[in-house]
């Protein structure tokens, strides 16, 4: 997480300008990191949640803009808003799914294809369904660490906690997973369970 | 060398093709290797879900919505709590400059416009004045019915159209105009088409109102209309058209351009001592928050038979503004008549109120117990507050008795009463 990176002067003058209390920078601001920021939201809420958490993500960053002083890329302090924002955002109950897109993949590894690798629907669901069992924080270091393979000594920075504490996470939330995922009879295969 | 692989090593060999001797001889890292594919298995085949462009759209709206609205201080700070605490009434209001609505985008309408059926683009609602459904950023459903003193809808996910509508409408494949008056904005070649009366109107930046008997008043920019499949005829502000006779227009339609006129955003938080707020002749449910546009605008307090009306002129700075006091005069005690049709009404339901006795006895079989409901009622019969006093009695049957005890049909008492209904529950014959 580098500080006093130089920012774009548009950029800089939006975030200025929304800071000041422009709506309308305010909006051009959503727009340019809603895409950006409903990505750093998955698997992190609910899928269901998403809307509402993206929602609270920028009434935060309204709120907050003032304080912003630009130590760090304005992008780093929106991740680090946007992953706390994620902890403590509560689960919704009886919420209906709304219409949810497929993110496309910007890169694709070599290898098997995304279509090889990809769990069926059913599993998809089930897998998510295990991630939210997680704690909040034994979630979101996995979440970063396995799924997007950010390093654990980021990690601790943008969580604001040392990187032991962050390899602890990680640790039990694996471990977690995996009993959580022997116990699902559609999952167990992925560890050597029963078929 | 360690007795186990260090965690990250044990990562590196389950992804890649790689092998270490140290495997060969400890069972346990084998294992660690195993379970580290199969997760890296199961994570890497899951796919992220990201919003729809319409989802977004709805964020953006209930987003600025939310951002519009004054920051409510903790309650310990609010004047109006700290007036009721002394025994005052009071109602506050709130102004603050609020933004224009939606502005919007400076792209020159086209100058040519395909009048064919419009692949309509589903709305979002972005304010709401009046009757308060649907909600901003709710997607408009097809077919749904709006009735508004003023709600304003948006193409969300391009921001290329703006429709207010003061009145009421359907918004189908068509919008069909049935009361009011309707402006659209539209930043490309979209086209709104609307109808009333037989009459098809189809328009883009244009200000115009529909009569029931097929008239159309157009105030601003230019509008087609068109009688069944007829010929579209052009028309151009100002103009009034009825069955193809062109005339000047009476009047104007008062439809505000979006933008034009200086908007504050008005809040009312409570009304302490009083029953219904009306805000322009409108209810509104408390706490309201709305766009207005500036200058003045009629509150009307109403308790029971009595009413206030005040005029509150809205300006561009925060301001505080105090109710008047309602006199609190001692109500007079309800006749005997009265009480009598009540006493009667309350045993006749007491069957109701029994009922959540009955749900306690089926978990607990020896449930016996005391309550006494303490009912507000207003003087048109409405129970507008319960107290249940039953210690020993569980949670669930005190909920079920308020909830039961809101829903009774009273007769009225002529004035507010306070009014104590002791209930003995235990089974019958006991």
């Amino acid at each position: 997480m580098a500080d006093g990176h130089p920012l774009p002067r548009v950029h800089d003058d939006l975030v200025t300008r929304a800071a000041a209390g422009d709506a309308e920078a305010f909006r051009a601001l959503y727009g340019k990191h809603r895409r950006q920021v409903a990505s750093q939201l998955a698997f992190l809420v609910p899928r269901e949640d998403l809307e509402d958490v993206l929602q609270e993500v920028f009434v935060q960053v309204h709120r907050s803009l003032p304080k912003f002083k630009g130590k760090s890329a304005f992008t780093t302090w929106l991740y680090r808003l946007t992953v706390h924002v994620a902890m403590k955002a509560r689960r919704k109950k009886g919420r209906a799914r709304l219409d949810l897109v497929e993110e496309v993949p910007e890169t694709v590894d070599t290898g098997p294809t995304p279509q090889d690798r990809a769990l069926s629907q059913e599993r998809q669901v089930r897998v998510e369904a295990l991630l939210q069992q997680l704690s909040p924080k034994k979630r979101t270091v996995l979440v970063m660490h396995d799924l997007r393979g950010i390093d654990a000594a980021e990690i601790a920075q943008v969580l604001e906690t040392n990187i032991l504490t962050v390899r602890t996470r990680l640790f039990y939330a694996r471990k977690e997973l995996e009993q959580l995922a022997l116990e699902d009879p559609a999952l167990a295969e992925f560890f050597g369970g029963p078929r | 060398m360690s007795a186990h692989l260090e965690p990250e090593r044990v990562e590196g060999l389950a992804t890649s093709q790689e092998t270490d001797a140290h495997l060969d001889g400890c069972a346990e890292c084998r294992e660690r290797v195993r379970r580290a594919q199969g997760r890296q298995r199961l994570l890497g085949g899951l796919r992220a879900s990201t919003l729809s462009d319409a989802g977004f759209g709805r964020v953006e709206a209930k987003l600025m919505e939310a951002i519009a609205q004054p920051v409510r201080a903790p309650w310990w700070r609010w004047p109006v709590l700290g007036a009721a605490a002394a025994g005052l009434a009071a109602l506050v209001v709130w102004l603050q400059a609020g933004p224009a609505p939606v502005p919007v985008p400076p792209e020159p309408v086209a100058p040519r416009l395909a009048l064919a059926p419009v692949a309509w683009p589903s709305l979002t609602v972005m304010r709401v004045e009046g009757a308060g459904t649907p909600k901003a950023g709710e997607v408009l459903a097809v077919g749904a019915r709006v009735e508004a003193k003023r709600a304003h809808f948006a193409d969300a996910s391009s921001r290329g159209l703006d429709v207010v509508l003061h009145g009421a409408a359907r918004f189908g494949e068509r919008v069909v105009l049935e009361r009011g008056e309707l402006e659209v904005d539209a930043a490309g070649e979209r086209l709104l088409a609307s109808e009333a009366g037989g009459v098809t109107v189809f328009a883009s930046d244009a200000a115009y109102r529909a009569l029931d008997e097929g008239t159309v008043e157009l105030s601003r920019g230019v509008a087609w209309v068109a009688v069944g499949a007829g010929a579209p005829e052009q028309l151009e502000a100002p103009v009034r058209w009825s069955k193809g006779v062109r005339s000047a227009l009476g009047r104007a339609v008062a439809v505000e351009r979006l933008g034009d006129s200086p908007r504050a955003l008005f809040g009312v938080a409570a009304v302490p001592g009083w029953e219904a707020l009306e805000l322009d002749g409108v209810a509104v449910a408390l706490p309201f928050s709305g766009s207005l546009a500036q200058g003045p605008h009629t509150l009307t307090l109403r308790r029971g038979s009595a009413s206030k009306v005040v005029t509150v002129q809205l300006d561009s700075a925060i301001a505080q503004w105090k109710a008047p006091v309602l006199e609190e005069r001692e109500a007079p005690p309800p006749t005997e008549d009265a009480v009598l049709a009540f006493q009667r009404a309350l045993a006749s339901q007491k069957p109701r109120l029994a009922e959540c006795y009955e749900k306690w006895l089926k978990a607990t079989p020896d449930a016996q117990g005391e309550a006494v409901l303490e009912l507000t009622v207003s003087a048109r019969g409405t129970v507008t507050g319960v107290a249940v006093t039953a210690p020993g009695l569980p949670e669930g049957s005190k909920a079920c008795l308020t909830r039961t005890a809101k829903k009774l049909v009273l007769p009225s008492l002529g004035s507010v009463q306070t009014v104590e209904v002791p209930l003995v529950l235990r089974p019958r014959g006991r």
